[in-house]
């Protein structure tokens, strides 16, 4: 088997598993054994896989091959290398506990294990594509498999939210697509690299049209990470959803499109500008999501707006890589920052998402001005260790960078990286805003002194299980931090740089700042409990996510980001 | 407050046209490296004569995977929808045009006339779409098209005929269903032991037919896109209790 089979696996194992199923399920065989089989063939194998190929990208091999082995530029490229093997490696990491959580849910059938396998093998194309319409048929696949998952939660509106989601990210699709149109008529040809050859020549009027599309397909792309002003759609879609579908989009299919953008970017010839626009978006959607946070008072909207304003960490450190540049030494560090925070955000989020939803059903309301004493309803309803709150407490410490967590590091050495740009200061803020309102969502789990309300019933192994992975992941990733940092490093090299070290710093020299943080926030916590702090955030209009507003705010995106590039 | 709204979507309308035009207005002479590279190697790479097969399941085969996906997806929310919707309103509106004594499942927009026609033409436009579903290779067509007029042609027969068939059964036509999605992802990692790697054609060598492997994926695509759609329009019916 060749490197190419081996690469491509994650693409057509998750597959088969897949139409595994779908067979299985038609001839009335599904079951635990089926489910078993389709578990180790769609995600334990491709785990392998990639375990295998790690040598090679250690070695900076890069592979680009047309699939088909088509002996012509016709054919649909993929492209191998550091980054697209750590997105598939970030999306198994979360996907693989998150699976096995899923199981313990009875209303998941035999469908959701379907399509979120075809999701698997989406989100593995979109790492590896380098071609223009591929990846448009990529985010099409991992588009419509989010709004089928988030459709198929029992809550009420959840189809609303699915809805809304559609819609405004077909309607993007569609801007997408003339994108890809235009540039194909001004360069004539879809893969990545023959486009970068014939960008460079543009002049006049072919050069307007490219730039347009350019930003046509960059903003549209944008809008499944939810930056600000394209989030609109994020937090009824993310909070409705089943709490596994939540974690993992919340966690993982948010941030893989913009990393799979960056090969695009890498052609472009003022990339620069985008980048600068992206920085400071970042920043701006880190205030935003924290400020909105803030108000909620039901627990999964508040994670889902926490995850805005978490994508504006990883959004702010790509741009600012972007905008100096990847063939230097600190925009390699902050692209592997940004990946890196990535990283740790997804593995917190998912655990977060999971356990305070394990933690509202057992309690059987989501409102953070009534629900108490979580343990002990998770506790009546047949948990005997209570790991979930042990969990819930990993994941407060890591999204809050509190040592020894794996967050601590990653937030520490970004917003280090980030420092001297403009939107450094929002993440500071933001990150002071974070620990007070994932304080306020603590309350969740405090005592109550009212009777302990059991709802059902239910075995814990597997969700304890899938605890247990992303748990170690985040308490074993902050222990081998530096390791771990390095690798990145090393990896994403191939996107331009020579060399790049980070070896002058150290987290730990962070304590105290991470310590006055603490108790900024502490402070803020207090008074923030204060009756007339609450009637004064309540006073914040709500936002709702109406279709005008959505389409205006990607108008208005589409018009900063155009104006930038022909200027 | 409408007024505001109004103002959003004039603003939005405005600023996206002003990128989008002038995409459209380019006067940029076309590409003509893809056309000239079909033209000249298209029937002799992939043995197609159509050379819109040769390009979606041969050189961009992928992208074809990728849309088969969607269609499946969609099916599946749909069916999970209409199950929902279905366990939420339980008793059936009946329309005036229904026939009065009808046990059959797919009755509510039923009448004489339609039954009469929906019958006659079932099996004629079922045998055009095998037509055009097994000649894509040579004639405009394919698994796509062929699909779509299969399933079209299971719904008038679902519409038209008096007794049960199990062609028009949601049970059987989901059993196909699955197995071509089975088989064509079967047929694209084939490749990957045959040395010509994933979607690679595996059977190049085997056979005279120059183009049996784009045959091979226009028949399961069309059986898959035939059968799923079928079973979807047969649900709206309301003819998915059958089991």
């Amino acid at each position: 088997m060749n490197i190419e089979s081996l690469f491509l696996a994650p693409i057509y194992l998750p597959l088969l598993a897949a139409a595994l199923l779908v067979s299985a399920k038609a001839f009335g065989q599904a079951g635990k054994t089926m489910d078993s089989m389709a578990f180790l063939i769609g995600l334990i194998l491709p785990a392998v896989c990639l375990a295998l190929l790690k040598p090679a990208i250690i070695a900076h091999q890069s592979v680009e091959t047309v699939i088909g082995a088509w002996d012509t530029n016709l054919g649909i490229h993929y492209h191998f290398d550091g980054l697209s093997w750590l997105l598939i490696a970030l999306h198994l990491a979360i996907s693989i506990p998150v699976f096995l959580y899923s199981k313990s849910n009875p209303s998941h059938r035999e469908s959701f294990s379907i399509i979120f396998f075809i999701q698997c093998a989406s989100v593995a194309a979109t790492s590896l594509t380098a071609d223009l319409f591929n990846l448009f048929v990529c985010l099409e696949v991992m588009g419509v498999t989010s709004y089928v998952l988030i459709a198929s939660s029992d809550e009420d509106g959840s189809v609303l939210a699915s809805f809304t989601y559609l819609l405004f990210s077909a309607t993007a699709m569609v801007f997408f697509l003339v994108g890809a149109f235009g540039l194909y008529r001004v360069t004539g040809s879809l893969s990545y690299a023959l486009i970068s050859q014939v960008k460079n020549s543009l002049t006049g009027a072919d050069l307007i049209v490219a730039q347009m599309s350019l930003t046509l397909i960059v903003v549209s792309t944008l809008l499944r990470c939810a930056v600000v002003p394209l989030s609109g759609w994020l937090v009824g879609a993310h909070s409705k959803a089943p709490h596994a579908v939540s974690a993992l989009l919340s966690g993982v299919l948010i941030k893989i499109p913009l990393f799979a953008l960056i090969r695009l970017l890498l052609l472009v010839t003022a990339s620069e500008r985008i980048g600068s626009i992206l920085a400071w978006a970042g920043g701006v959607s880190a205030a935003v999501g924290i400020l909105l946070a803030l108000r909620e008072v039901q627990a999964k909207r508040l994670l889902a707006y926490s995850s805005v304003s978490q994508i504006g960490y990883v959004v702010a450190a790509y741009g600012l890589a972007i905008e100096v540049g990847l063939e230097s030494e600190r925009g390699a560090l902050l692209i592997a920052s940004s990946l890196f925070y990535a990283f740790c955000h997804a593995v917190a989020k998912a655990l977060l998402f999971l356990s305070i939803g394990t933690a509202t059903d057992a309690l059987g309301t989501k409102d953070l001005s009534k629900a108490r004493g979580a343990t002990a309803s998770l506790k009546g309803s047949g948990e005997r260790v209570p790991l979930t709150t042990i969990s819930y407490c990993i994941a407060l410490f890591s999204i809050s960078a509190l040592p020894p967590t794996l967050g601590f590091w990653g937030k520490n050495m970004l917003t280090y990286l980030a420092k001297g740009h403009g939107s450094a200061y929002l993440l500071t803020i933001t990150s002071v805003l974070t620990i007070t309102a994932y304080l306020k969502l603590s309350v969740l789990f405090l005592p109550s002194k009212r009777p302990v309300v059991v709802m059902k019933t239910q075995s814990y192994g597997a969700i304890h299980a899938s605890y247990l992975v992303l748990g170690l992941l985040l308490l074993g990733g902050g222990v081998f931090a530096l390791p771990f940092k390095n690798f990145i490093i090393t990896l994403l090299l191939p996107l331009g740089a020579v060399e790049a070290s980070i070896m002058g710093y150290s987290a730990y020299s962070e304590l105290a700042k991470t310590f006055l943080t603490l108790m900024l926030a502490l402070f803020l916590t207090a008074i923030s409990t204060n009756r007339y702090c609450k009637r004064l955030l309540a006073k914040f209009p709500v936002p709702k996510a109406r279709f005008a507003d959505l389409f205006f705010g990607y108008a208005l995106a589409l018009s900063v980001m155009a104006f930038q590039l022909v200027r | 407050m409408k007024k505001l709204e109004l103002i959003k979507i004039v603003i939005t309308v405005l600023l996206c046209s002003l990128l989008v035009v002038p995409i459209i207005l380019s006067n940029h002479s076309w590409p003509t490296h893809a056309r000239n590279y079909l033209l000249a190697n298209a029937q002799s790479d992939t043995g197609a004569t159509n050379t819109v097969s040769a390009i979606y399941l041969g050189y961009r085969a992928m992208d074809t995977l990728g849309e088969t996906l969607v269609l499946l997806v969609s099916v599946t929310g749909t069916m999970a929808i209409l199950v929902k919707l279905g366990k939420e309103q339980t008793d059936e509106e009946t329309t005036s045009f229904s026939l009065t004594p009808e046990k059959r499942p797919t009755n509510r927009l039923r009448t004489h006339l339609l039954e009469t026609v929906a019958s006659k033409l079932g099996p004629i436009v079922l045998l055009f779409g095998f037509y055009v579903m097994l000649y894509g290779h040579i004639s405009p067509g394919g698994g796509f098209q062929g699909g779509v007029i299969v399933a079209s042609a299971i719904v008038f027969l679902a519409l038209g005929t008096e007794v049960k068939s199990k062609l028009t059964s949601t049970f059987v036509l989901s059993r196909i269903e699955s197995l071509s999605f089975l088989l064509l992802i079967l047929a694209s990692i084939s490749g990957v032991f045959f040395e010509s790697g994933f979607f690679g054609n595996p059977i190049k060598s085997a056979s005279s037919l120059s183009a049996n492997f784009i045959i091979l994926l226009n028949i399961i695509i069309g059986l898959k896109v035939g059968t799923s759609i079928a079973v979807m329009c047969i649900a709206m019916m309301g003819g998915s209790h059958d089991h």
